[in-house]
């Protein structure tokens, strides 16, 4: 699914181990994740909306799924 | 809600060791059954194969077998590979069951192995679909 992880994380100077520990997950989830080879679950996606103060739309976009 | 979190269990040891030990009950079957050779040979592959399962932890798959990084996508992975493994082994049986009976031997350890599958499968249906 296409998202905007990578783009909010490296705005933000943070490495994909520090995002990974900050929502409870594997760094090589995170990886997964932007590079939109795992599709995250519904408590993942809102932990990382959460996260970055966003929305899950404003996050992950449904609609470009890949 | 919640998510599976990541995990680095402190106990990964046991299992390259239990894939060791189970060199013993190996070779002990054999050995009762009046082939020790035999029982080395296979008792050895459980022991080389829990000494990669020992030192391969640089391999993210070594680390996935022991069960460490637990995490949702690494569960998701653990689910998708035992599928495709009790896919391989059914299909095996299968064939096996086809083969022994168009042999004229008989076939009962793989119908009996078979059925066990089906109605496994069918139970651990049963129970989650209620439970969900």
């Amino acid at each position: 699914m296409k998202n905007e992880v990578r783009e909010l994380r490296t705005a933000r100077r943070l490495s994909q181990a520090e995002l990974a520990q900050a929502v409870n997950v594997s760094r090589q989830t995170i990886n997964a994740i932007e590079t939109e080879r795992y599709t995250p679950s519904l408590p993942l996606a809102f932990a990382l909306a959460r996260f970055f103060d966003k929305t899950i739309e404003e996050v992950f976009d449904a609609d470009g799924s890949s | 809600m919640q998510t599976a979190a990541a995990s680095q269990r402190g106990s990964w040891w046991w299992i390259p060791v239990l894939v060791g030990a189970l060199a013993i009950p190996t070779f002990v079957a054999f050995w009762i059954g009046g082939r020790p050779e035999a029982g080395l040979v296979w008792g050895s592959l459980s022991v080389v194969f829990g000494l990669v399962l020992a030192i391969g932890g640089r391999s993210e798959t070594i680390r996935l077998l022991r069960g460490q990084d637990d995490d949702e996508r690494t569960l998701a992975l653990e689910l998708q590979a035992t599928t495709l493994t009790a896919v391989v082994l059914i299909v095996a049986l299968a064939t096996l069951f086809l083969v022994t009976a168009a042999r004229g031997e008989s076939p009962v350890v793989y119908g009996v192995l078979l059925l066990l599958a089906e109605v496994t499968h069918l139970g651990a249906l049963a129970v989650l679909n209620r439970r969900s």
